[in-house]
């Protein structure tokens, strides 16, 4: 079956079946790996991407659910080859270690700023708790979503990774 | 290496960000599940569904038949030994004629697609006559016991090990006790939980095999892959891929994977691709070793320990693996960093019919201090005293012995450790708010406790050939820097940190460096990335080699200048007396490259030697320890039993911090899995079957149940033997988490949590005064 | 298929398609936060999927003077944006507990209706406002309280070839307080090991009516009558309130399974009422 959509800003047009994973789609018919299986059911989020601006699970998510939508993965944040500031902020606050988990939280915190500006430390922790982390005690996470949230409001005192005030 | 460790650093001890961020953070990073090769096939492993059984006929042919399959194994197919060589070489890779455990492979397919090779694997037929089989450990050991372990890996029927600790004389000391106290401790399985479950592809090359996984140990999986297609290690190359979290459980079950993947290449010809979904993993790797500790202290009226007898027991699963190496360090462990005149430790592992547990962060530790740190808290309300200022009392301080009669000369911070902890925490009054809270409260109520540890860095004394290093450093022509160890990037920061060391040593800026990566045909043996060890002793072979290719560079460096002494830093050289006359470093290396100077270095090294008497459990048996004391305050629902770590101080003595903003998150990342141990992971198995094998069924925590902020400091005592003085890190701060967590709950119920995970139902037991 | 995904799903244009589908055997589809687990770990293989999830008809949230009709393709989250969660405190309170916010995002209030866990969050707030079920199906539509719609773990009234259209939340008299705690290992991502919501309107601090509704203590969300009267003329006082937490204990039949057992269950049930008591007394 023909399906459509935009991904990360682009028309695209696969032929899967209706019921292929939105993961598999994107992870294998499209090549964008950045998105990852954990456990395939709904209980880690590592595989967060958005459609039409919300936070969904691919793993739980059939092709024919995205047919007409929007879907942003983490690919598609630094798109012209700079960095998000969520991304930044990641990079700033030490919130990465393996890896695995990050672009999903990626996704989620960005979920997050776009619908609330000015989280709070607790908004920012209930928000990512479908995201498990097993390396960081997601401390520095959880800066990085503060601190992105002060780059995205353009906060004077915003400082890049290489240390420098834009 | 004296002169460096006490000259100022400019890169190390700094928080320099990681150098795979940009990558993870944009998805680009390569885990294994993201490659693929043309040609690339599925592996699906048929396993045993029984807990023991004899396999009396294994009937593939309608997976044969299978029109998406390409290939099948079976034992006949290897084309060297059946096995799966750790320590001892007891575990088949395929299982024939008799099964240990349920999971355990007995077959391969590989198919066109991962779903054909599902749907092909529920074809086979199995056919088993089942033996009785025995699941708990103390039921193993029983006379008549149904015989698990292979005997020839056993040192007496189920017992596959029994370690000791002697020193002084038990009896004597506990009579001369004023207070005993005395308990049994239980605790069941941890599962690693890393957020990336295991996978490796193998590709056919010219006359070899190259694997590429999600690993821990690269030479482990060399050498498993190359017993079991029968070749020479120099034909077996293993790539790490981006490694999405290990804690242990990717030191040696990816060689399992890798020879399991590469049997199937061999036989195919083909890439084939072996990646675990979360049940598969949860089902059939290592996790940490369930156990029975059994504790007796004995200590004067002010507090003074006088004597410590254990015994403890780990359910080692049905094969070795790592379990004689686990079972050692808990040994080492068990009594815990305290002065104790007389010791008995009785370690036994034990073969069950369950799934091989192995490592995971603490090796064997975190069990047995669960069951010391509650015998110090116990002790502690027996007399009377404060239990951190008990703790204080008897805290190893430098030039005292331990418990396996080492003497320790040197880099003891654990005094200092509580003392900060002492005052970050401000202790006193933070037991007084909580009394305060507790008598305000009607249904809550509030803990705090606190947990001191030590920790040997490195594999010890019971694999002390492990304990060393290589490392090469490149400068190239353009004044950039290529390191290459052997140790793994799993997420803990080895990389930025060995780069750190490099770019210090050298100086150059870090942003010259680049890690080459992880590939044995190209990389060094720098000995298994474990033990925490990375930062110590491959951290020492980079030194090694940048310290060799430092002075290389200098005297060039003075024939370019024409200049007696030379100064080089933040990737610039100069003459001392002209530093006007600075170059880049691109420069001289130009200028060596031309003139045909070596431009490569070679690093080596090796942990302090280490002995050990197995007789007595009496020798040196780390080369350096590290140290923690946390404190944790825990919040307790009287009404539901439900828990919450409110606040947590940790701070560590691992020596020189080379990268705070890291080590911070490893010991925040540590302390997330102490409160998971003790609080909610729980791993249900029946009839041998571990029932749940998912995260809906094994709870790890959510951001929503660690402490909002944690307090984090670290203490260095430096090392002489470590690169800049650093010591390990990595393991510490779980085996210090969960028992700070332990005694914090139980303050807050009044009882005495003796078996882990406290979930709600047990912790409402507590409150009743149930133990 | 297990791993990539069910091959078949339809995506019919009107109500009356899907209707006709599900009546030849379609399962149907909404969120797929549960269904698609349970078709992962094989629990169910329906034949085809029919996705409910865009149906114009089951989209729409209405909000009347009695009350809120809720089409029954409307996410958790979408609900949870809307102002029937601000006119009904309880669906706010049990609904920010389910799952996750990407859960929520998938997930649908119906959708938990028709699943009929014991466990389902969403189904505590519907018992307490006494909401009713629309269903359409080949001989048309009709309406059920949610209590008779739910008759046992994953049981439900729906008959071959209905679907839920929509659910009908009435909005209380007066200005009762609402509380909704549900009991576990972790503070988030998870399944009630048993929970309690309630609607209680008090008069000069004595209980005037009192709504309760138990979950995962029984085979369905269990609304307990006899103590809800009881708590009629009584302070919220956990003193007080004893005995009845007693008898609620009594009145549940919990099951044990891997999360916890049954006794835990029982004697939480009950002390949840103190929760209950401590919360809305301030």
């Amino acid at each position: 079956m023909s399906i459509n959509f935009r991904l990360n800003g682009r028309e695209v047009e696969v032929d899967v079946p209706p019921g292929r994973r939105l993961l598999n789609l994107l992870r294998e018919d499209l090549g964008l790996t950045g998105t990852k299986e954990g456990c395939g059911e709904g209980e880690c989020g590592a595989c967060t991407v958005l459609v039409d601006g919300r936070p969904r699970l691919a793993c739980l998510t059939a092709a024919i659910q995205v047919e007409g939508k929007e879907v942003l993965t983490v690919e598609g944040l630094s798109a012209g080859g700079k960095l998000h500031p969520m991304q930044e902020a990641l990079i700033k606050a030490a919130g990465v270690q393996c890896g695995f988990c990050t672009p999903g939280f990626v996704m989620a915190a960005y979920a997050l700023l776009s619908e609330n500006p000015h989280p709070t430390r607790q908004e920012v922790r209930e928000f990512l708790s479908g995201n498990l982390c097993r390396c960081t005690g997601y401390e520095g996470i959880v800066e990085a979503v503060l601190l992105a949230a002060k780059y995205l409001r353009g906060d004077p005192s915003r400082v890049t990774p290489d240390g420098k005030t834009p | 290496m004296d002169e460096i460790t006490q000259a100022p650093t400019r890169i190390v001890g700094g928080s320099a960000s990681r150098l795979d961020a940009a990558a993870k953070v944009t998805g680009q990073a390569r885990y294994a599940d993201d490659l693929s090769f043309p040609g690339m096939l599925y592996v699906k492993v048929i396993r045993s569904d029984r807990p023991h059984a004899r396999v009396t006929a294994l009937d593939l042919s309608r997976v044969e038949a299978h029109p998406q399959v390409v290939c099948v194994v079976t034992p006949g197919d290897i084309p060297g030994e059946n096995v799966v060589p750790i320590i001892y070489r007891d575990m088949p890779l395929l299982a024939e004629g008799r099964v240990r455990y349920v999971g355990e492979p007995l077959a391969l397919l590989a198919a066109r697609t991962p779903e054909a090779a599902e749907e092909a694997a529920r074809l086979a037929r199995v056919t088993y006559e089942d033996l009785p089989a025995v699941l708990d450990p103390l039921e193993a050991i029983r006379e008549g016991a149904p015989q698990v372990a292979v005997p020839q890996a056993a040192e007496a029927g189920n017992i596959f090990n029994h370690m000791v600790i002697r020193k002084g004389d038990v009896g004597q000391g506990f009579s001369q006790a004023d207070v005993v106290v005395e308990g049994e401790y239980r605790v069941g399985y941890q599962e690693h939980a890393y957020l990336e479950p295991q996978g490796v592809i193998a590709v056919p090359e010219e006359g070899g095999m190259a694997i590429y996984g999600t690993l821990q140990c690269p030479y482990y999986v060399q050498n498993a892959v190359a017993a079991v297609l029968g070749l020479p290690l120099s034909k077996v190359r293993v790539v790490q891929t981006a490694t999405g979290g290990g804690f242990g459980g990717k030191e040696d079950v990816p060689s399992q994977l890798a020879a399991l993947a590469a049997v199937v290449a061999a036989k195919s010809g083909r890439p084939t691709k072996l990646v675990y979904d979360r049940a598969e993993d949860i089902i059939s790797t290592s996790k940490r070793h369930p156990g029975v500790i059994r504790y007796r202290t004995g200590a004067k009226r002010d507090g003074t320990l006088v004597a410590v007898e254990v015994e403890f027991y780990y359910n080692a699963g049905a094969y070795q693996t790592l379990s004689s190496a686990v079972l050692w360090r808990g040994l080492v462990h068990a009594p815990g960093p305290y002065r104790i005149p007389n010791v008995k430790v009785d370690a036994y592992s034990v073969a069950t019919n369950t799934v091989p547990c192995g490592a995971f962060r603490g090796f064997g530790s975190p069990q047995v201090i669960f069951a010391h740190e509650s015998q110090m808290d116990e002790l502690a309300n027996r007399l009377g005293m404060d239990p951190l200022e008990l703790r204080k009392k008897n805290a190893l301080r430098e030039g005292d012995e331990t418990a396996t009669g080492q003497r320790l000369t040197e880099s003891v911070g654990l005094l200092a450790a509580i003392e900060r902890a002492r005052e970050l925490s401000d202790w006193e009054n933070l037991r007084r708010e909580a009394e305060e809270f507790n008598r305000r409260e009607r249904f809550r109520r509030r803990g705090v406790g606190v947990s001191t540890v030590m920790y040997g860095v490195g594999m010890g004394a019971k694999a002390p050939l492990l304990d060393k290093a290589g490392a090469y450093v490149k400068l190239e022509a353009d004044g950039s820097v290529t390191v290459a160890v052997g140790n793994t990037e799993m997420g803990q920061g080895a990389i930025t940190v060995l780069g750190q060391i490099a770019a210090e040593a050298l100086g150059v800026r870090l942003s010259d460096v680049q890690l080459a990566p992880v590939d044995t045909s190209r990389v060094p043996d720098s000995g298994p990335t474990v033990a925490s060890r990375t930062t110590t002793v491959a951290g020492a072979a980079v030194l090694d080699a940048a310290s060799q290719l430092r002075a290389r560079v200098e005297a060039a460096a003075r024939e370019f200048f024409g200049s007696q002494r030379v100064e080089i830093a933040d990737g610039k050289v100069w003459p001392k007396d002209r530093p006007r006359d600075a170059k880049p470093l691109s420069e001289v290396a130009r200028w060596m490259w031309a003139h045909n100077w070596d431009l490569g270095a070679t690093g080596w090294a090796q942990g302090a030697p280490v002995d050990w008497d197995p007789k007595t459990g009496q020798g040196n048996a780390y080369f350096v320890y590290a140290y923690a004391c946390h404190i944790a305050e825990v919040e307790v629902d009287l009404l539901t039993g439900e828990t919450h770590v409110t606040r947590f101080w940790a701070v560590h003595d691992s020596g020189k911090i080379v990268n705070p903003a890291l080590a911070r998150g490893q010991v925040a990342g540590g302390i997330a899995q102490g409160i998971g141990y003790a609080l909610m992971e729980e791993l249900r198995s029946e009839d041998g079957r571990i029932v749940a094998p998912s995260f809906t069924g094994y709870h790890i925590p959510t951001a929503m149940d660690v402490p909002g902020q944690y307090v984090i400091e670290f203490v260095e005592a430096p090392y002489s033997g470590g690169p800049y003085g650093a010591k390990g890190l990595g393991e510490v701060p779980l085996m210090a988490a969960h028992a700070a967590v332990a005694n914090a709950l139980s303050r807050a119920t009044g009882g005495r949590l003796r078996e882990y995970p406290a979930i709600p139902e047990r912790v409402l037991g507590l409150v009743r005064g149930e133990r | 298929m297990r791993k990539t995904g069910p091959a078949r799903i339809v995506r019919p244009r009107d109500l009356s398609e899907a209707v006709r589908l599900v009546a030849e055997g379609g399962r149907p589809l909404a969120g797929g936060t549960d269904l698609f687990v349970r078709l992962r770990r094989e629990v169910e293989d329906p034949p085809f999927l029919v996705y409910l999830g865009e149906l114009p008809e089951l989209q729409g949230i209405e909000l009347r003077e009695d009350g809120a009709v809720v089409g029954a393709a409307v996410t958790h989250a979408k609900l949870l944006r809307s102002e029937v969660a601000e006119r009904l405190p309880i669906l706010r309170l049990a609904l920010s507990t389910i799952g996750a916010p990407a859960i929520r995002e998938m997930g649908t209030l119906a959708g938990n209706v028709a699943n009929a866990s014991p466990a389902g969050d969403g189904l505590i707030p519907l018992y307490l406002l006494e909401a009713r079920v629309l269903l359409a199906g080949p001989q048309g539509e009709r309406e059920l309280p949610v209590e008779e719609f739910v008759l046992g773990p994953g049981k439900t009234a729906l008959k071959e070839g209905e679907i839920i259209r929509s659910l009908f939340l009435p909005f209380p008299e007066g200005e009762p307080r609402s509380y909704f705690r549900k009991v576990g290992r972790r503070r988030a991502l998870l399944i009630a090991v048993a929970s309690l919501g309630g609607l209680v309107w008090l008069q000069d601090g004595v209980v005037e009516q009192a709504r309760l509704a138990l979950g995962s203590v029984a085979p369905t969300v269990l609304r307990p009558r006899e103590v809800e009267q009881e708590l009629v003329g009584k302070p919220l006082d956990p003193q007080v309130l004893a005995p009845l937490a007693e008898k609620l204990s009594q009145l549940v039949q919990p099951i044990t399974d891997l999360r916890a057992s049954a006794s835990y269950r029982r004697e939480v049930a009950g002390k949840l009422l103190l929760d209950l008591a401590v919360s809305l007394a301030g």
